[in-house]
């Protein structure tokens, strides 16, 4: 009981600053002089950038000695499950489409998910050598 | 939340409120995700006995959470500056109840392991059925009102 209320707190923690961070970063982006109204790079680099730190904690956590729950909680279903999205993505396609952009939605939905596997297969690598390294 | 909506030219400078509701609503969504996520997960896995854990929890809220974005978007107008209750629910609690990072971490999982199918399946199904949630969602406000 106590490790679940913990767990959840450290959730809500990470979940409030990865919102908090996404938003900003959208925020940014819009009133940027080079606004990402046509294309939606403030949701493309969090989900790419989220992906690719969640593939680091996973690996890591998987072979940290305590289990690494406080990585994942915190910083894996927290922080990088709220800072990147999949919902706005969606909008963001169903928004192109509506504007007759078809090229541009499927090139969007088509590089957020090679380019997001791709960083967390070398955020993988990445955390599976740091951690090696420190051994 | 969504293109078009969030700041907003007439918005800017960081208003207490919007970052406290956003923080809450982030941090509700992400509980509620793990919460509705893990008991999808698990309950579904089990009853289907399968070996091969398919990612039903993320599949559940990612779907979930599209459908509550189309009725976010739908019922506020994209022109008008968004109202605070736009940006918590949208930005707030969609955005961290739905999850690109978890999905991007399975779908390069099943490819190193070489299981294609499984690979083809969950994109296929998040992605079509994220965007029919969306497009339900918005349907529904136009339906209801």
């Amino acid at each position: 009981m106590r490790k679940d209320l913990s767990h959840a707190l450290w959730i809500a923690a990470g979940g409030s600053l990865g919102a908090l961070a996404r938003h900003g970063l959208e925020s940014a982006a819009r009133n940027a002089p080079l606004g990402d109204n046509l294309l939606p790079y403030a949701t493309f680099g969090i989900n790419v950038s989220g992906a690719f730190l969640l593939g680091w904690i996973m690996a890591r956590a998987a072979r940290s000695p305590g289990g690494g729950d406080w990585l994942r909680s915190f910083g894996g279903i927290g922080f990088c499950g709220a800072f990147t999205t999949f919902s706005t993505m969606n909008l963001e396609m169903v928004e192109m489409v509506t504007h007759g952009r078809w090229p541009l939605a499927v090139a969007y939905f088509a590089s957020s998910f090679l380019c997001g596997i791709g960083a967390a297969w070398v955020g993988a690598r990445w955390g599976i050598q740091k951690r090696e390294a420190l051994q | 939340m969504g293109r078009g909506t969030l700041g907003h030219p007439e918005k800017r400078g960081p208003a207490v409120k919007e970052i406290f509701l956003v923080a809450a609503m982030g941090s509700l969504g992400a509980l509620l995700r793990w919460h509705f996520g893990g008991y999808v997960h698990s309950t579904l896995n089990r009853a289907l006995a399968s070996k091969t854990e398919f990612p039903f929890g993320t599949l559940f809220v990612n779907t979930i959470g599209s459908f509550f974005l189309g009725v976010t978007t739908g019922l506020f107008a994209p022109e008008s500056a968004p109202p605070l209750a736009s940006v918590a629910l949208g930005a707030g609690f969609c955005g961290s109840l739905t999850t690109f990072s978890t999905l991007a971490v399975d779908l390069q999982r099943f490819l190193s392991e070489r299981r294609f199918w499984m690979f083809f399946l969950c994109l296929s199904v998040s992605t079509v059925g994220g965007i029919a949630a969306f497009l339900l969602g918005l349907a529904a406000v136009r339906i209801v009102s």
